[in-house]
């Protein structure tokens, strides 16, 4: 009963944020892409917090504290704080670099920047080939959570294709803003949510002493690092430290709202608050995950997500946290198909009268696609959506280097290298054609440190200078 | 002075994650001595966030603005 009620909440909300959004519509284009990029503080921590911690918060990394250990924390809430410093450095820059030409999407900066046409091709590419399978990943799991946690309903593909029509009528109605409010709800929900289920998680053995001197004394490997099945190497923790920190420039979900915010006083401010806003959202994920690794250490994820978040909680919070995880799940899939939609203008003549017309349009393509993935890609999409933050990270440099060098026109070399960095990456990670190491280093790590090499160098040696 | 504050708070920064990344944080199979009643690594890695956090704060303050251009309004 009481997860009907929460639900029906969460759509009064989410009715409420389309209706403020359309409200607040100007006829102009940056209006409904960027939501007239007027975000304050509040909104733009809560709607960058939302897009990035996704259903991962409650589910995924309470899963990495049970099954791996400590060293969790060094992977995620480490790199989280780090990504902020960029946030702020790389933001400003970003935000200077785009205001004279009234950019309204990554890709089209970087068609301006560089002397290839087909630079975008490679950037759109990278960012297809990764978050679309991602997106599906999103709606096939909440869609299967749901299926068995609200039995006798609907099935996987029906409980995804309703949030994809939610999600289509509030981005329709109120564009870029609708999506902010809706992030904002859910980013809320998620952290009343998780720090509830924390609290009530680590009150099961009295005092963090109990707690951590249990696990001492029956799983011992969990409390240091690489952990008891060995992931936690130094090599993981820094090519996963390089690729988190480079997502502001990588994801164009995330960068998209470094450009909504109002001024680069506000970003500044956002900047500092979301720092301290990913220890507070991440923190209570350690106990839910090391509770659970005394109490479930032995079951499928699965059943430790449902014994958890639901079962073990009482009616009402098991609601909140079935309708938190949805809402997290929408709030990162519509981000995705959003900027998807919004970077693919390109394609089409630039109109500025058609723009909100076509990114409807794409958008509502992207949907589809994301559903037929869900429902009919089996295993090869599970691994394209856990790379997803190293794979885009290969894109990172190409954005990077106009940014830091913006009075001059780079070369194709970078894209060109880019590309086959892609395609490696994706013959070592996906196809498992060729090896994933080089010289004892991880594949992505040498990807990485080399593309960043190439744009220091195309920066200072072979680069134009623009006559601006 | 702005400018000074900001590159003390930057090399800080880096100077942070080079710890991080090291055996002080992250020692293999260690767990003692226990850093705010948590596992070593735990504890280090809660303490070096926070301090990191704090930089973030304080470079948002004194980074300065690009060659004195006023901030930038996307409007």
């Amino acid at each position: 009963m009481s997860i009907w009620v929460v639900g029906a909440l969460y759509l009064i909300g989410l009715a409420i944020a389309s209706k403020m959004a359309r409200d607040q519509q100007t006829d102009e284009a940056t209006s409904f892409v960027l939501g007239g990029s007027n975000l304050n503080v509040f909104l733009g921590v809560l709607t960058y917090g939302a897009t990035l911690f996704s259903t991962f918060t409650l589910m995924g990394m309470p899963n990495f504290f049970r099954v791996h250990g400590v060293g969790a924390w060094i992977f995620l809430g480490v790199t989280d704080v780090a990504m902020a410093y960029v946030v702020l450095v790389f933001g400003l820059k970003l935000r200077q670099r785009f205001k004279n030409k009234g950019y309204l999407n990554v890709s089209s900066f970087i068609k301006d920047q560089y002397t290839a046409k087909w630079t975008p091709t490679v950037y759109l590419l990278g960012i297809f080939l990764f978050l679309i399978p991602y997106t599906a990943v999103q709606l096939k799991g909440i869609g299967e959570f749901l299926e068995a946690s609200i039995p006798g309903h609907f099935p996987m593909w029906g409980w995804a294709s309703i949030m994809l029509v939610i999600i289509l009528i509030y981005s329709s109605i109120g564009g870029f803003k609708a999506i902010v409010y809706s992030d904002a709800i859910q980013g809320i929900l998620l952290l009343f949510t998780s720090w509830i289920i924390g609290y009530l998680c680590l009150k099961e053995f009295s005092s963090l002493e109990n707690l951590f001197f249990a696990l001492e004394k029956s799983q011992p490997k969990l409390l240091s690092v690489p952990g008891p099945n060995n992931l936690f190497t130094f090599q993981f923790l820094i090519s996963s430290y390089l690729a988190i920190i480079l997502m502001p420039m990588s994801q164009p979900q995330l960068t998209t709202r470094l450009l909504a915010m109002a001024d680069d006083k506000k970003l500044r401010q956002m900047a500092a608050s979301l720092a301290f806003f990913s220890i507070i959202i991440i923190f209570p994920a350690i106990f839910i995950g090391l509770a659970g690794a005394l109490k479930y250490g032995e079951v499928a994820a699965p059943i430790f997500w449902a014994k958890t978040l639901i079962t073990d909680r009482p009616e009402l919070l098991g609601a909140f946290s079935v309708i938190g995880l949805l809402a997290a799940a929408m709030s990162t899939a519509d981000s995705q198909l959003f900027a998807l939609g919004n970077e693919t203008h390109i394609l089409f003549k630039n109109d500025p009268k058609k723009i909100k017309t076509h990114t409807k349009f794409i958008i509502a393509i992207f949907a589809l696609l994301s559903l037929l993935f869900a429902v009919y890609a089996k295993g090869d999409l599970v691994p394209l959506a856990r790379l997803s933050f190293a794979g885009t990270s290969l894109l990172a440099p190409m954005v990077f280097l106009p940014v830091w060098q913006h009075r001059k026109q780079h070369g194709p070399l970078l894209p060109l290298m880019t590309l086959m960095a892609l395609l490696l990456f994706l013959s070592a990670y996906i196809l498992k054609i060729i090896p994933s190491t080089v010289f004892h280093l991880r594949l992505d790590l040498a990807l990485l440190l080399a593309l960043f090499s190439v744009s220091l160098f195309c920066g200072k040696f072979q680069s134009k200078e623009l006559h601006l | 002075m702005r400018k000074y504050a900001y590159t003390l708070s930057f090399l800080s920064f880096l100077i942070l994650t080079g710890i991080t990344f090291g055996p002080l944080v992250i020692p293999k199979n260690i767990i003692h001595p226990s850093i705010l009643g948590m596992p070593r690594t735990l504890g280090a890695g809660l303490v070096m966030s926070m301090l990191m956090a704090l930089l973030v704060f304080i470079s948002a303050k004194y980074l300065p603005t690009n060659s004195g251009e006023k901030d930038s309004e996307l409007k």
